[in-house]
């Protein structure tokens, strides 16, 4: 584990991390053993509160994290948009708040706060100085349940949401065209309509469809609680159980709606003209199989397999259509995993301009296609590994990310074991492995969009 | 869909230093340590991690030629020609697990190189090659130039960040600062094989270097990489630094808009700041977080956002560049809105340099800024780049020691006189984009 460089006064403060049968795993036979990774430790309060806990860190600082497992999966119909727009309000007054109010107070000591909305879960986060801790502990346990929702915020933070929807995605051309495939893939489901929801949406919203979400969805069966960084395990045990164990379980509400997708023919491709957009732009996204849930294993061979053909750079798309040939300016692959009923992999180009078109489709067709007929050399199966692998120790150099790194998946319903075991899964994916998941890939609906440059007809 | 946006630059540009926040100790100084081989030195701080961090700064005085040139010869690192194995750079980077980020700033070629312990001497044997003398290929500056102009597009397509770009070619018209950091198209043409390998030499010379490393690296290690790194470069000289801006603050009271179809008009402002090394820098950066910087409890998010729902994120940092500092600020708003929001930003700017700040106020505020500062340190990504700051900036290697005192030394007197001289409403520039139909309005009202 790392120690503080920043002296003695830091590791003071610290207390030693807890590793105990941390993994130790040996990505590459011919080098040196890779170092232990922490682990959390994890324990359920009588309520159904899920908490996990990983001492880690330079500095006298912990991020705490809280994930409810909803998100906009479960906007009610005509209501898109709706678990976002509660994330913002859960700001908002409770009928205890202090003064001056949590927020206040955690950012008076340097503390920073924020909090997002995904398709499947919403998390809130704050990393603070240690002693804080408790603060951001009272603060939540607070507004999990005791929320005002007063009618005069609710309508000035619908307002906050329209300006968000124009900065984020009305502004972009990308993102316009990005809300059309996510609506096109997943027709049908509920993971169709953007997380932001739809702008006729958002300007009907009122405080009452957010009370009635609220009361559904949270409470602390349905929550997540990662705490990381300068804490000791038993500390943060018991000022977990001392604010969040007198909250009391709720009724659980019916659960959302959830239809499978209609169409599994080739999809009609996604054309958006904007007199905005500088540049064309072209993407593929293959839609996986919708399963309620999934082991993290399922995903690895095509998390490789991503990395094989569209890494950053590295990639076989990219050294052979923007280096060898100048196709492309950019080509990568990536494997959207956070929601196991609405998983896809996706790759996006840029065309080159002073090259003559070239269509990205029969391409990376191809390419796919030597993928799924050739077992992967052993060389290059390894350094996708290990560029994956890496991945994870990075995320230790910084409480923040490491938190959110275990909030988000746990509270997407990975188990903390696999989350543990995932460096030994990883270094198992077998040549043959991502060479049926390119097979696979070849046969699943895919769907194609292109942002193109000029006005709308 | 995050709850707010942070203000631009606010978790990298304020690594300063360490403090426990929550307390007044004093802190223990950074263990900063100085290694020289040649005429190459680099900060280093050495701790016990799975991972070392590398931060390198070439300077150039910036110039659209230059930063043309700059660009060039950082993206050809990457087209180093293969060793063993014939892997390209980036395929034996990920070979090792190592990360690398090459770009181009105001200041010059940045890389930052992530590595894991276990094997670092072979990710630095790696870099080694990256500065072999260029011969590129046509086709290797043509597709470097390609990607140039994509991040052109990307910026005239980007609203947020075309309102800069149009920003700082007004404000600075005859200065480099102007120029665009991806060069011009034309530019990018005109450049030849030849001209790269001489430009190499003096980029990546020596003297113009500065270097940074945190983590499992020891003085001595690092001494033999730099050693065997100075063998590679001429010693050079330092690039001169950038001329500093132009006395006359000559845009005071104007807004520019360009139309551009869409709901919101984006808003881009600012004045001139101070800079690190002034005696006003930290009242000037106690003044703007109670203003517009830090989280959501500043002047202009509780007036803009909260009070009234205008709109999603206002903010305003420092931007304190070697060759001189710049205070500027960003709000969108619906197009019917953006006149009433960019009028509340300016008469809190009014409020705040009319009555500067109360002793409560200022008294919280330095709390507040030696928390954000010690917890920004958590990362040893984080404090790489600090220190390269300190050095590119000329401040000293015991600045988070120091910075209670800076702080200290801010009075209320201060707070007050340094919000009369640089936070004049009157003096803003701004450019607005979208469709807005009064917003010049909102700027004609204040101006002199």
């Amino acid at each position: 584990m790392r120690l503080t460089a920043l002296g003695a006064l830091w590791l003071a403060l610290m207390l030693t991390p807890a590793l105990a049968g941390a993994p130790t795993i040996n990505p590459d036979a011919d080098s040196e053993t890779w170092p232990a990774l922490p682990q959390p430790q994890e324990w359920r309060l009588a309520n159904g509160l899920r908490l996990f806990v990983l001492p880690s860190g330079r500095a006298p600082v912990v991020t705490h994290a809280i994930a409810y497992q909803v998100g906009s999966k479960d906007d009610p119909p005509a209501q898109s948009g709706l678990a976002h727009y509660l994330e913002h309000l859960m700001f908002k007054d409770t009928a205890r708040a202090p003064s001056p109010s949590y927020a206040e107070q955690i950012e008076g000591q340097g503390g920073a706060f924020n909090a997002f909305t995904s398709k499947s879960i919403t998390l809130y986060y704050a990393t603070v100085p240690r002693a804080a801790l408790a603060l951001v502990m009272a603060w939540e346990a607070d507004r999990m349940q005791g929320l005002v929702l007063d009618e005069a915020e609710a309508e000035t933070e619908r307002a906050v949401i329209l300006e968000e929807r124009s900065g984020t995605v009305d502004s972009h051309p990308a993102a316009l065209l990005w809300e059309e495939m996510q609506a096109q893939l997943f027709a049908g489901t509920n993971f169709a309509a953007p997380v932001i929801g739809r702008r006729a949406h958002i300007a009907a919203y009122r405080a009452d469809m957010a009370r009635r979400f609220y009361r559904c969805h949270y409470h602390p069966q349905n929550a997540v609680v990662v705490v990381a960084g300068a804490i000791a395990l038993a500390e943060a045990r018991q000022l977990a159980q001392r604010h969040y164990g007198a909250l009391t379980p709720a009724p659980a509400c019916p659960p959302s709606r959830q239809t499978a997708p209609a169409a599994t023919e080739p999809l009609a491709p996604v054309v958006r003209r904007d007199a905005r957009a500088q540049f064309p732009l072209w993407q593929k996204l293959y839609r996986l199989p919708a399963r309620a849930r999934r082991a993290l294993s399922d995903w690895l061979a095509l998390d490789v397999l991503a990395h094989i053909l569209g890494g950053e750079k590295s990639g076989r798309l990219y050294r052979a259509h923007v280096v060898a040939q100048p196709h492309f300016t950019h080509i990568s692959a990536w494997l959207e995993d956070a929601h196991p009923p609405a998983a896809y992999f996706g790759i996006s180009a840029v065309p080159r301009r002073d090259a003559p078109t070239q269509e990205a489709g029969p391409l990376i067709a191809e390419a796919l296609a030597a993928l799924a007929a050739t077992a992967v050399p052993a060389a290059e199966l390894q350094r996708a590994k290990t560029a994956l692998l890496a991945r994870l120790y990075y995320a230790q150099d910084d409480t923040q990310e490491l938190a959110l790194f275990y909030a988000r998946r746990l509270a997407n319903g990975y188990r903390l074991a696999e989350l543990l075991s995932l460096p030994a899964q990883l270094q198992a994916v077998t040549a043959q492995e991502v060479q049926a998941a390119a097979a696979q890939l070849q046969s699943l609906p895919a769907l194609e969009g292109r942002l193109l440059v000029g006005e709308a007809e | 869909m995050s709850f707010f946006v942070r203000a631009p630059n606010l978790c990298t540009a304020l690594l300063l230093a360490a403090l426990a926040a929550g307390t007044a100790h004093r802190v223990q100084a950074m263990p900063v340590q100085e290694v020289r081989a040649d005429a190459l030195t680099a900060w280093l701080v050495e701790e016990e991690s799975p991972l070392v961090q590398l931060e390198f700064v070439w300077r150039h005085p910036p110039s659209n030629r230059r930063q043309a040139l700059t660009f060039l010869t950082m993206a050809l690192m990457e087209e180093a020609p293969a060793a063993d194995g014939g892997l390209a750079l980036p395929q034996a980077l990920d070979a090792l697990g190592a990360q690398w980020r090459a770009r181009t700033t105001a200041e010059g070629g940045r890389l930052s190189l992530r590595m894991l312990a276990h094997n670092k001497d072979q990710v630095w044997a790696l870099l080694l090659r990256a500065f072999a003398a260029p011969r590129p290929a046509r086709a290797a500056l043509a597709r470097v130039a390609a990607r140039a102009a994509r991040l052109r597009e990307q910026e005239a397509q980007t609203p947020q960040l075309l309102a800069r770009r149009l920003w700082r070619r007004a404000v600075f018209p005859q200065h480099g600062f102007g120029a665009s950091l991806y060069g011009t198209a034309a530019g990018m043409q005109s450049v030849r094989p030849r001209t790269i390998a001489a430009y190499h030499r003096r980029l990546f010379a020596q003297r113009n270097s500065i270097i940074s490393a945190v983590g499992a690296l020891s003085a001595a290690e690092l001494q033999a990489w730099l050693a065997a790194l100075a063998a590679q470069l001429p010693q050079g000289e330092r690039q001169p630094p950038a001329a500093p801006w132009p006395l006359r603050w000559q845009r005071g009271g104007e807004m520019v808009q360009l139309l551009r179809a869409g709901p919101q008009t984006f808003i881009w402002f600012g004045l001139p700041g101070a800079a690190r090394t002034s005696s006003d820098y930290h009242a000037l950066q106690l003044l703007n977080l109670v203003l517009g910087g830090g989280g959501m409890n500043n002047r202009l998010m509780q007036e803009i956002r909260e009070k009234r729902g205008l709109a999603y994120s206002a903010a305003s940092f420092l931007r304190p560049l070697a060759a001189g500092s710049l205070w500027l600020g960003a709000l969108a708003s619906d197009n019917g809105s953006a006149r009433a929001a960019y009028g509340l930003m300016q008469s809190e700017l009014a409020r705040l340099r009319r009555d500067g700040l109360t002793a409560a106020e200022l008294a919280a505020a330095r709390r507040e800024f030696l928390g954000r500062f010690a917890l920004s340190l958590r990362s040893g990504e984080a404090v790489a780049e600090h220190l390269l700051f300190l050095q590119l900036y000329g401040r000293p290697k015991d600045y988070a020691a120091r910075l209670p005192d800076y702080l200290a030394a801010v009075t209320q007197a201060d707070s007050v006189r340094v919000a009369q001289a640089y936070l004049d409403p009157a003096q803003l520039f701004a450019v607005a984009i979208g469709m807005s139909p009064n917003v010049l309005d909102a700027n004609a009202a204040s101006a002199p």
